[in-house]
């Protein structure tokens, strides 16, 4: 779910041209939601069961492995240039 | 009589499947090293703010070899019906399918890589639930 989340934040980024910001703002608003729509949907229709603790431990993986690099410096040196210019206009 | 070949019939019938589902674990494991190379790249081109550490995606490993090992048991033991095999299939292919057309590193193969991932999640949605009505855990 976080990796179809990225995806599409980069088709955001890279197809429709949405800031790097806005992106995050998107990211961190949907990719929750999605997880607790999943969690809701199997616990009120199938009940608790294993998949319940597997999309528990992989949100919290895939959250935190997202807010490392939300939370870090920018790596400037590894962008190209265009990425930089980007990032410095908004 | 008829029973007992109409039986034996959908005993095969089954068992083909089966295997050759449980065999589509292997698609990955080809297809990776030869078109995983470049995904390093590729988090680089379409960078986002977001974006793990690459280390983070080495969960993958984990999770295919604790998938194919729930399969490898799950097909010793008779324990999934045919739906989950075909949806471990569908996901086999759908992860081979993704490192390939990911792997082009365009826009258009972008898009489709990102169908290709909500697809996914619905297989696996589909694949546990088939666990579950199954009593396949």
């Amino acid at each position: 779910m976080a990796a179809t989340s990225l995806g599409v934040g980069q088709i955001l980024v890279y197809y429709f041209g949405v800031p790097f910001k806005t992106q995050i703002l998107i990211f961190w608003f949907v990719t929750p939601l999605a997880y607790e729509f999943f969690l809701w949907y199997n616990l009120t229709y199938y009940g608790p069961f294993i998949n319940t603790i597997g999309i528990v431990v992989t949100a919290v993986y895939a959250i935190t492995g997202a807010g490392i690099s939300t939370v870090t410096p920018l790596p400037r040196d590894e962008l190209t240039q265009e990425q930089q210019q980007r990032i410095s206009h908004e | 009589m008829d029973g007992i070949v109409d039986e034996s019939l959908s005993f095969a019938a089954d068992s083909t499947l089966t295997t050759a589902c449980a065999l589509s674990a292997l698609l990955p494991v080809i297809v990776f090293p030869v078109f995983g190379k470049n995904q390093r790249d590729l988090a680089r081109k379409w960078f986002l703010k977001v974006t793990p550490p690459n280390i983070w995606f080495s969960v993958w490993f984990v999770i295919l070899i604790a998938f194919d090992a729930a399969a490898v048991h799950a097909w010793a033991n008779k324990l999934w019906a045919p739906i989950s095999w075909i949806c471990f299939a569908l996901v086999n292919v759908n992860i081979s399918l993704w490192t390939i057309i990911y792997g082009k590193g365009t826009v258009g193969a972008l898009i489709i890589s990102v169908v290709l991932e909500a697809i996914l999640v619905l297989t696996n949605q589909v694949l546990w639930v088939s666990l579950v009505q199954n009593k396949g855990l």
